[in-house]
């Protein structure tokens, strides 16, 4: 039978973001499948080079909107890394508490999402109305239920007070719970495992290789987490496993994620223990040495790592970002040739895509009416200049 | 989980690596940084494969630092960040693709190349990764020549 090709997107199949990705079908079986992204290019790192240390701060935060926390926790572990400034230890704590409230923030609206893609929509509503838990968290710490700003060069802007320690706890119990429960559910709903289980399969030795990362590479086998090969802030002082499956498909995924969850729950409280008194800033200076710096942190879709390069000045002389989502795009590819036409919503999905921070770089696409218009980079910076 | 340290790592690469190393450091217990030709880019990634498993490839970042370029591999092996350096001169402006020996490279290498114009030898899929099918040929926006903006990149570094 002659092989079909079809497109879909530029609106995502799952998930509400652009990119257009391109199937060959023989019957329902995808055989192959290609993908063109590009549709959210903003130029980030260019701009980067072009602001000052702080201002990229600001700029970096706005990479994505659900791992805001992990870019600029990556951003400022790099230009302190640069400039040789130690962060106070109890601004490490709260860095890493931040950091975990977002991996179950991000995982929870995945499991929702993934609910929503197989047809269980009551798991959706369920895991999205106790997600309200944790962005309420977010927004007392913080101030705010996304891009939340806590990070600043040399520290944290908010203390956290006794009055929010309690809150926190309360609400991390309430989550653990939860988790817990969802555990459960997706182990044992029949509903749930016949759309996930053997779906989406990719073997761990090929994940590795296509240099997929986070939970979608350990949830075929391999143990890579930034968080114990290169222990950054005070995960050193953390008790806390690794999860990974070897089950290599949709549920795997779904399962470490899960699991991670009720990590994190976990992750929180030992930081509320272990957390001392003390400063949560440390003076930073406003030129940084010249030099280069990588960093890297474990974002809840995985591997994020920053490059940069300063130049004796305020303004750094490049900013590199590598996240996630592009490190597990070609392995994604991989995960939904080989099934069925019906099943690449929720294949494509279980990466927990996003290509905001898969771009970051800039083009007009009048999608509605299928012309494309490029602006050259001039007329660009003629139109950001004038506005 | 550190399994070597770099200084350990590197006195491993430069004992039992043939080609030539243009540079070596060790700024911390897990960052290595070192630096080779260009042309000997294969046997570098060939050279990281074979000696040690897992390999993962991080990403690869570009630096136009006026001339040359710089294209900088960032590994994983060991529990040790690799970073492996190659500056590539604009004259010459090509690097030998590693994307068949580390599979991981495709996107990375579609990337840089769109972005710094330089042309990645023997890529299986050569295509540009963000930028639009009608994007004018020879403009890069992150090179910092005629082929890029020149006013509006800084002039220093």
């Amino acid at each position: 039978m002659a092989k079909l090709s079809f497109p879909i997107g530029p609106q995502h199949p799952a998930l509400k973001e652009p990119e257009n990705l391109r199937f060959s079908v023989d019957g329902e079986l995808v055989v192959d499948a290609d993908i063109r992204i590009g549709y959210v290019h903003r130029s980030i790192e260019r701009s980067c080079s072009e602001r000052n240390f702080v201002q990229d701060l600001y700029l970096c935060e706005r990479v994505c909107g659900i791992c805001s926390n992990a870019h600029t926790l990556c951003y400022a572990m790099a230009v302190e890394k640069l400039a040789d400034v130690e962060v106070p230890v109890r601004a490490q704590y709260i860095r890493m508490l931040m950091h975990e409230f977002e991996r179950i923030h991000s995982h929870m609206l995945w499991l929702g999402v993934a609910g929503h893609e197989v047809g269980f929509e009551s798991l959706f509503m369920y895991v999205w109305r106790d997600r309200e838990v944790i962005q309420d968290i977010l927004e007392t710490v913080s101030g705010n239920r996304g891009h939340y700003a806590m990070t600043t060069l040399g520290g944290v802007r908010h203390d956290i007070t006794p009055e929010m320690e309690t809150k926190i706890r309360e609400g991390i119990l309430y989550l653990r719970e939860r988790a817990e429960y969802y555990a459960e559910i997706v182990t044992t709903e029949a509903t749930f495992l016949k759309r996930v289980s053997e779906v989406g399969v990719i073997s761990g030795e090929r994940a590795q290789e296509l240099g997929a990362m986070g939970p979608t590479l350990r949830a075929s086998g391999p143990d890579y987490d930034v968080r114990t090969y290169f222990p950054y802030l005070q995960y050193d002082q953390i008790n806390f496993s690794v999860r990974t499956s070897q089950l290599c498909d949709v549920l795997g995924r779904t399962l470490v994620r899960v699991e991670e969850v009720i990590d994190a729950c976990d992750i929180c409280l030992q930081v509320l223990d272990k957390m001392p008194e003390g400063e949560i800033q440390e003076r930073f200076p406003r030129k940084v040495p010249e030099g280069e710096a990588v960093a890297r942190v474990e974002a809840q879709r995985g591997e994020l790592i920053y490059y940069i390069r300063a130049n004796d000045s305020d303004v750094p002389q490049r900013v590199k970002i590598r996240t996630p989502t592009l490190a597990n795009l070609p392995a994604s590819l991989e995960i939904v040739s080989g099934g069925y036409i019906a099943d690449i919503p929720i294949a494509f999905a279980s990466i927990d895509p996003c290509f905001s921070c898969t771009d970051r770089m800039v083009v007009l696409d009048d999608v509605g009416t299928g012309d494309s218009r490029t602006m050259t980079w001039p007329e660009l910076v003629e139109i950001s200049r004038n506005r | 989980m550190i399994e070597v340290t770099a200084a350990e790592l590197l006195q491993q690469v430069q004992s039992e690596y043939e080609g030539e190393l243009t540079g070596a450091d060790a700024p911390s217990e897990t960052d290595a940084w070192i630096g080779i030709p260009p042309s000997d880019v294969q046997s570098m990634a060939q050279f990281i494969v074979d000696t040690w498993q897992p390999v993962y490839l991080s990403t690869i970042t570009g630096n136009d630092r006026r001339d040359p370029i710089d294209v900088i591999y960032h590994f994983v092996v060991e529990g040790v960040s690799l970073n492996v350096r190659a500056s590539v001169p604009k004259a010459v402006d090509q690097i030998d693709s590693i994307t068949r020996i580390v599979p991981a490279a495709i996107m990375y290498e579609r990337e840089v190349a769109e972005m710094f114009g330089i042309t990645m030898v023997g890529h299986p899929d050569p295509r540009r990764l963000v930028l639009p099918e009608d994007w004018p040929e020879g403009d890069y926006p992150l090179r910092r020549d005629d082929s890029g903006d020149e006013e509006d990149g800084q002039d220093n570094g």
